[in-house]
Parts: C-alpha cells; sequence; structure tokens
C-alpha cells in the first residue's frame, strides 16, 4: 500500500490521544501529510522540532513525538527563529492558523519570508479564527459570515501565498485536505528548500466556519475542496472570470537564494579572523 | 509533478480479489464519526453501525488505495495487510 508507514511512531497517542479537535477538522489530516512526508524524507524525529502558535492549529505540536514548543499567539516563527539559529541542524518546522500568522504574526511572517531563514512555515487556514468563536480573519474572503461580520465580510482578503512570495520566501505553495496525497509531495518539497518555505493548507473548519455559512456537513466541507480548487497548471488556461471564486493550489514560488544561517556562518568566520 | 488531481489515480479500476487482502482496525476512542472514510471510499467499504461509528463490512472490495487512511483526520483508522501485526491504539 502506498501509505503504509507507520504514523503512531510519530505521535504521542499514548498520553495525548484523542484529537482536541472537533469531527471533522481538517487539522488532522495535515498532520498526517505532514508526518508522511518527514517520514518520506527519512529524517531522523529527534532533528526536527515543531514550533507552534495559538489556536486550534496551534494544538498540533502537542499530538506529534518531534521536539515540540506551543508557543504564544502570533509569535510561532519568532521562537523558531530562536531554535534555528540556536541549533541549524534541527528540520524546523511551524504550524499556524490563519489569524496566528497573517494578523497578530503578519509582521514575523514577512521578516521571516525576508531573512530567508531555513523552515517551513504551515499555514492551516481554515478562512476564520476557530478557537476564540469565528471572528473574522485576513483569509475570509469577502461576503462570507462570521461572528463579527454578520452581515458578510466587506474586507478583502489577503492571498497568504501572494504575501510570501512579495515578501521573499523562497518556496511557496498551497494544497487542500482533500489532496491529501498531492499535499505529502508539497510539504516535502518545501522542507528540502533550503530557505523560508511556507505551506498554505486548506481546512475545513466544520464547526465555526461551515455553521456560521452553512456549508454542511464535515464530508460535504472535504468535498467542496474538491470543485473549488484548480491546479496551477489547470489555472494557466483560465480566464481571470473562471478563476473567481476558486482557489488555486500547487508550487507557486520555488527560487532558492542565501538562506539566514549560512550568513551568519560568514558573519562569525570573519569575525573570528578579525 | 503535481498536475495530476488525486480523483484521477483514485478511479482507476482495482483488481479483483475474492479474499480480502486487508484486515481493518477501527480505534472507537479516536473515532469522531464522522462519516469521512465511509462517504470517500467509492468501493463502500464501510457501513456505520448503530453508535455510527464506521465498519469494514465489504473488506474484500478494498484496492488499499489508502484514501480512508490519509483522510481521516484522527488517525482512528488502520488498514493491515495481510501478515502485518496489530498495532497499538
Ligand atoms: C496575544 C493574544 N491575543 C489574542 C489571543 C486570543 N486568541 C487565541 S486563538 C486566536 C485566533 C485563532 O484563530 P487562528 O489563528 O486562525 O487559528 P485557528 O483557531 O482557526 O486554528 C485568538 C485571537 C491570544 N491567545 N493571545
Ligand atoms: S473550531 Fe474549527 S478549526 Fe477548531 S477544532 Fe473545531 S473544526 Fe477545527
Ligand atoms: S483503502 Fe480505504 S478508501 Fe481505499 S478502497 Fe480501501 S477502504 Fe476504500
Ligand atoms: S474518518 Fe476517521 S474519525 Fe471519521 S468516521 Fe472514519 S475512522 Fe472515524
Amino acid at each position: 500500500m502506498q501509505k503504509s508507514i507507520d504514523v503512531y511512531a510519530y505521535l504521542r497517542h499514548e498520553k495525548k490521544f484523542p484529537l482536541i479537535w472537533c469531527a471533522g477538522c481538517g487539522n488532522g489530516i495535515i498532520l498526517g501529510s505532514i508526518i508522511r512526508a518527514v517520514d518520506g524524507l527519512g529524517l531522523d524525529k529527534n532533528l526536527v522540532s515543531m514550533v507552534s502558535g495559538i489556536g486550534c492549529s496551534g494544538r498540533t505540536s502537542t499530538y506529534v513525538d518531534f521536539n515540540t514548543l506551543h508557543t504564544t499567539h502570533g509569535r510561532a516563527l519568532a521562537f523558531a527563529t530562536g531554535v534555528k539559529f540556536g541549533r541549524p541542524e534541527l528540520t524546523t518546522l511551524v504550524v499556524m492558523g490563519d489569524g496566528d500568522c497573517l494578523s497578530i504574526g503578519g509582521n514575523h511572517f514577512i521578516h521571516a519570508a525576508r531573512r530567508n531563514i531555513d523552515m517551513t512555515a504551515f499555514i492551516f487556514n481554515n478562512n476564520i479564527y476557530g478557537m476564540t468563536g469565528g471572528q473574522v480573519s485576513p483569509t475570509t474572503p469577502e461576503g462570507m459570515i462570521a461572528s463579527t461580520a454578520s452581515y458578510g465580510n466587506r474586507e478583502p482578503n489577503f492571498d497568504a501565498c501572494k504575501l510570501a512570495v512579495a515578501a521573499g520566501a523562497s518556496f511557496v505553495a498551497r494544497g487542500t485536505t482533500y489532496e491529501a496525497d498531492s499535499l505529502d509531495e508539497i510539504i516535502a518539497l518545501a522542507i528540502q528548500n533550503k530557505g523560508f518555505s511556507v505551506v498554505e493548507v486548506m481546512t475545513p473548519c466544520p464547526t465555526i466556519y461551515g455553521r456560521y455559512n452553512r456549508l454542511g456537513n464535515a464530508v460535504k466541507m472535504l468535498r467542496m475542496q474538491l470543485e473549488d480548487t484548480v491546479t496551477v497548471e489547470e489555472a494557466a488556461g483560465m480566464s481571470p472570470e473562471e478563476l473567481k471564486d476558486k482557489v488555486v493550489t500547487g508550487v507557486f514560488h520555488d527560487a532558492p537564494r542565501p538562506e539566514l544561517c549560512e550568513e551568519y556562518e560568514l558573519v562569525i568566520e570573519t569575525a573570528l579572523k578579525k | 509533478m503535481l498536475s495530476k488531481k488525486t480523483k484521477v489515480k483514485y478511479t482507476e479500476k482495482k483488481k479483483k480479489s475474492k479474499y480480502p487482502m486487508v484486515s481493518f482496525q477501527i480505534f472507537d476512542k479516536w473515532c469522531k464519526r464522522c462519516g469521512i472514510c465511509v462517504d470517500l471510499c467509492i468501493h463502500n467499504v464501510f457501513m456505520v453501525d448503530e453508535d455510527g461509528y464506521p465498519r469494514a463490512v465489504k473488506p474484500v472490495e478494498c484496492n488499499v488505495c489508502g484514501f480512508c487512511i490519509t483522510r481521516c483526520p484522527d488517525f482512528a483508522l488502520r488498514i493491515l495487510e495481510r501478515g502485518e501485526k496489530n498495532a497499538q491504539g
């Protein structure tokens, strides 16, 4: 079987299961993809660190048997920068919600991208603040309902991938939980990039976002991802009208450039010579 | 590499066999009865029992595509190939 790996070897299932997330929440599917990618790359789990922020998505680090840090809201990338600078040999994975990464953590996000520090940043994009009950987030699409947008959101939303490319990330991609197999591959590529990689994953939040917007149950929301998305390759042949309301998935940007920790090695070398 | 959507792979024809090649482990204490595995399996391997938990009623139909396992958000589902030992849970 293609997926016959022992995911349980990477999970703290004895102490921390069942997962706290709601039935059908996509976060667990992403965690599965991350584990399969790490396993596929043959990484030693003791040399992987996962840093997460606060939110439903932030719980991810609790369940996985890497070196984990569950940090504060919006600051996961700041903690991860410390981890990576202190222990550059660690493969560093950062898990954030869309609010976590793009509202309160937006500043950390653009600067981590600009610095091109070697880590993979995951944005678990459920289009809303899940944990705190459904406030509008910078990724809530226009017209959608949230607890702070009862008449429909009138703010344009961020395209996190375009933002990441513009800020300087050297690998940028988007996947969905429905396309979990492609997601495994995307994550493996992102981890292999020596620099700041961003993987935005569209994930259903049936309890909050789904209910506010009457999107149906978990199964329906998961299936909807298939209809709502097109690959980069398909999108290339589509008009802007056809692409309206579609989410594009795939690798958008893969352009390695000098990485921060390596650049600092040079600084140290120079300083020692003086 | 990622140009093909998963559904293309997913609808491939499967080989017929009289005996199940696999057995299923469903960890009820982790399963949240979301129904994703039941709904997504195109070979209708699962049925829902009276308490809402999935049960593999037609394991012989399974072509081991792995779709249900990778989409189970709670790691509550495991497919054991013939000869594989039971896992923790
Ligand atoms: C400094 C600070 N501000 C606000 C909060 C409250 N808070 C907790 S989680 C959260 C947002 C959650 O949304 P998101 O980051 O999208 O993650 P999700 O829960 O949807 O996974 C907020 C505002 C906090 N914990 N800390
Ligand atoms: S509130 Fe939404 S994001 Fe949070 S665990 Fe429930 S379904 Fe998942
Ligand atoms: S692996 Fe799962 S989804 Fe695939 S055929 Fe078997 S039971 Fe169905
Ligand atoms: S997908 Fe997983 S959690 Fe959902 S019903 Fe199936 S086994 Fe249970």
